[in-house]
């Protein structure tokens, strides 16, 4: 190594160091700098509710090390001349420009070679004994400390007025993760009625159309309430359209127990088989009806029974009602072929019916099904307003209690079409149960229900309102099987709804849920009512 | 490292040393003005000394001559001084029966001239020095005679008796290379000076180089190098002391006719390599800058009116103007 080769790395070492302390300066401020941008950008965003405190949080620290990267690489790769290094090394050392005097000189082509020696050796002499972190001239950071001053005032002030913002952040978020299961839930039924084999397309299109605006509207919805406003909508319409098969179907019954009164009626079988909703088996039974071996009286019976059952069917269902009566005529005029013939079409015409009805009863279940889901989102939006209400800090793991209650056709009258659920009406088939009607008979012991919130137990705990496997019977709540063998605390469901009861009443007194929807949430906890 | 040419320019420094040492047995208490005229006379410039009379200014450069074997001569400036006075002249002389016109040469033919208060001679006499200070040459009858060198003038001129004088014009101002003010001594440097003075020795100063030494001095001064941002820096001092530049102190905008001319900026170079070499170094420091600015620049700033009516001193701008022209451009 020659004397400038000596000289320069010597000058490079002390560069290093240089380059080390304004790392640290420009790290420092670049920390801070990073900071002060992101409580900006939080301070902005606040005012919209959309920032969450993780995010916050992470928005600073992310920010503070962003900057802090991004200052130490400038500081480190910032571009500096040899020449102004050296004097930047002279001056802090009392070199007297002897270094860059030196570099001058050895860059210079007409130089007098003995005195570029003789500065050389000057400038070696005087840099031999210098340690260069001897130079480091640490100043106090009064530009670093005013922008960390800064930063925490932004920062202690973004937190400040945060606070509510963060809340409601944290409720919208909350909020659009359960429209987003909501509208998972919606999907899947939908494709369950698109995919169902038991509905006529007709049927399907009546169905589906309601639910797939519904599930526009919410994939756009901005707030619960507007999620609420359109499952609500869906809701009426499939409620309407399936009152019509309802209808049908309450009178068909009714028109069935009157029957079934008469035992000695030929029509008995059928109209029990009526009463108890078998519509299949009543059309069969219809279409079996052998009227060559009855003798005149009997023909003379059926006929009048023919025409009562055309009276009480006119007003839910028409066209059987004239097949009767075509039937009660044919008979009245003695004319047997035409007499069966019209029982073959009444025969047909419960088949018909018993379309109407299963779509109806389809229709039912969506519309059971997105009452379901307005009061989860309802209850969600109860419990917001209510932890809002008492003040309490909502963080992001305690979701309100309807959000974890299994998947959306798992819900009591979901509209699920598996076959391992009991449906609310199997027309024809099986029998319509109403087992959620107190005093019906149907009432079950009470299920054991863990409630932590009532208990103050962990949140951990799941706490379900209802289950696939026991959609007919009242809600119950599961229970982890850890905590059952721990032998935790139950409570039966009455004690668990009256504390939601309780809740909901406050909500709605406090007025945080809007007008629109008290009815909609006062109906939904009515139908929880065990009573 | 050389360490021929370093162990000559040792040995010369070692003389300078000794010169300066010899200078001081002699000299009291002015040290730093010993410094500068050393400075300039191996920079090969000339000193107006500006002080009372009797501060050992006359002393000084009679020692100094002493020390390096000059021919030195003193002229007494007078407003009946004439240009022959100084020059010479030719005059007619007896060869044998045979006369002729042959020139007689005046003080000026000498290596150290003393012009004591020069201002007490008429400008056309202080004009005669122009050709002599600059080119080193002096022209009379159409005949132009070379002067020995080393040539160093040195003047003087009393700041207080200001009646029947005739202040210096710009040009023959700029010729100086550095202005320096002798002020009065300290106590202290006044009881030594007594001591040495009223005693039955007197102090001489021995012979401690020869004329040629200076030259070479010279030469080797000239070798110091300057880093480029100091040439450049010293460029920037000379335009801040223009009134008209942008960037130049508020002091000088308001207090300055006429700023300094490049022989301001060459004295300040010259000046600050002397000013290195003396302190053993090759290179030129800021620190060399700052030390010969005030005397190369002091009086080659023409104040205005406003600064001659406020008596503004001239280093006070100089200082400003070094205290605000920043090292980097």
């Amino acid at each position: 190594m020659n004397d400038f080769d000596l000289l320069i790395s010597r000058l490079r070492q002390w560069q290093r160091w240089t380059r080390l302390q304004r790392a640290i300066y420009f790290g420092a401020r670049g920390l801070v700098l990073g900071m002060i941008i992101s409580a900006i950008a939080a301070l902005a965003l606040i005012p919209n509710s959309t920032l969450l405190v993780a995010e916050y949080f992470i928005l600073l620290t992310a920010s503070g090390l962003i900057g802090f990267v991004i200052a130490i690489g400038i500081a480190w790769l910032w571009p500096q001349s040899r020449v102004k290094i050296a004097r930047e090394y002279e001056q802090i050392f009392d070199l007297k420009e002897r270094v860059s005097t030196a570099i001058e000189l050895n860059q210079r082509e007409q130089v007098d070679q003995a005195w570029q020696q003789l500065q050389l050796s000057d400038a070696l002499e005087a840099t031999q004994s210098i340690q260069p972190k001897d130079g480091l001239k640490w100043h106090f950071p009064k530009m670093e400390l005013s922008l960390l001053l800064v930063a925490f005032g932004l920062i202690f002030g973004s937190w400040f007025l945060g606070q509510q913002p963060f809340q409601q952040a944290e409720t919208n978020a909350q909020n659009q993760r359960l429209v987003k299961a909501e509208v998972e839930n919606l999907e899947e039924l939908i494709s369950e009625i698109e995919n169902s084999e038991q509905l006529s397309s007709e049927t399907k299109g009546a169905i589906l159309s309601p639910l797939k605006e519904s599930l526009d509207v919410m994939n756009q919805a901005e707030s619960l309430e507007e999620a609420v406003s359109a499952l609500s909508d869906a809701q009426q319409t499939l409620e309407e359209l399936s009152s019509i098969g309802s209808e049908e179907f309450e009178g068909l019954q009714a028109a069935g127990e009157e029957l079934a009164k008469n035992q000695d009626s030929p029509l008995n079988l059928m109209g029990e088989a009526l009463s108890q909703g078998y519509l299949q088996a009543a059309g069969e039974s219809l279409e079996e009806l052998d009227l060559s071996t009855l003798n005149p009286q009997e023909l003379a019976s059926l006929a009048e029974q023919f025409m009562e059952m055309a009276e009480q069917l006119e007003g839910s269902s028409p066209e059987l009602a004239e097949k009767f009566k075509q039937s009660a005529e044919a008979l009245q005029n003695q004319d047997l072929q035409a007499a069966q013939e019209a029982i073959a079409n009444a025969s047909k015409a419960i088949s018909d019916a018993i379309q109407r009805v299963e779509a109806s009863d389809a229709a039912q279940r969506s519309a059971d099904a997105l009452a379901d889901s307005q009061g989860r989102m309802m209850t969600a939006a109860m419990f917001s307003a209510s932890a809002q209400n008492s003040g309490s800090q909502t963080s992001s793991n305690e979701n309100p209690p309807s959000e974890q209650k299994g998947s959306f056709g798992s819900q009591p009258g979901s509209g699920e079409f598996e076959e391992s659920r009991t449906p609310r009406k199997e027309a024809g088939l099986t029998p319509l149960t109403q087992n959620n009607t107190p005093g019906n008979g149907s009432e079950k012991q009470y299920d054991s229900v863990y409630a932590p919130q009532r208990l103050g137990g962990m949140p951990e705990t799941e706490l379900s309102l209802g289950t696939g496997e026991d959609s007919a019977s009242n809600a119950v709540g599961d229970v982890s099987s850890s905590l059952v063998e721990n032998a935790q605390s139950t409570v039966p469901y009455t004690e668990v709804y009256s504390s939601y009861e309780k809740s909901t009443q406050q909500a709605l007194e406090s007025g945080a849920i809007p007008l629109s929807f008290q009815q909609i949430v006062r109906e939904y906890f009515s139908s929880l009512d065990p009573r | 490292m050389d360490t021929k040419v370093q162990q000559r320019i040792k040995a010369y420094l070692e003389k300078v040393s000794a010169i300066k040492q010899e200078i001081q047995k002699v000299i009291v208490g002015q040290d730093e003005i010993i410094r500068l005229v050393l400075i300039a006379l191996f920079s090969e410039g000339h000193v107006l000394l500006e002080g009372v009379p009797g501060l050992g200014k006359t002393k000084l450069i009679r020692t100094l001559g002493q020390a390096l074997d000059l021919h030195f001569s003193r002229i007494q400036f007078t407003p009946d001084l004439m240009p022959a006075d100084i020059m010479g002249t030719e005059i007619l002389s007896d060869m044998g029966g045979e006369r002729s016109f042959h020139f007689q040469p005046g003080p000026i033919f000498a290596n150290l001239v003393l012009a004591d208060e020069i201002n007490r001679a008429p400008p056309k006499t202080q004009s005669a020095l122009l050709e002599a200070m600059e080119e080193h040459t002096v022209t009379i009858a159409k005949k132009t005679y070379t002067l020995d060198s080393p040539f160093f003038v040195m003047a003087t001129q009393n700041p207080l008796e200001m009646d029947g004088t005739y202040p210096l014009p710009e040009a023959q101002l700029d010729r100086f290379f550095f202005k320096i003010k002798v002020d009065s001594p300290s106590e202290a440097t006044l009881s030594q000076i007594f001591a040495r003075t009223t005693g039955y020795e007197a102090q001489t100063a021995s012979q401690i180089a020869h004329a040629n030494d200076v030259t070479v001095i010279d030469k080797i001064a000239k070798h110091v190098a300057i880093p480029s941002h100091l040439n450049e820096y010293v460029a920037r001092l000379i335009t801040h002391t223009h009134p008209k530049c942008t960037d130049c102190p508020q002091i000088v905008k308001q207090y300055v006719r006429y700023g300094a001319s490049p022989r301001g900026g060459q004295a300040i170079i010259l000046g600050a390599k002397v000013n290195a070499l003396l302190e053993g170094r090759y290179n030129v420091a800021f620190d060399d800058v700052k030390a010969v600015a005030h005397p190369a620049l002091r009086h080659r700033l023409l104040l205005n009116f406003e600064g001659l009516a406020e008596e503004i001193d001239p280093d006070e701008i100089i200082t400003e103007i070094l205290d605000s022209t920043p090292l980097e451009s």
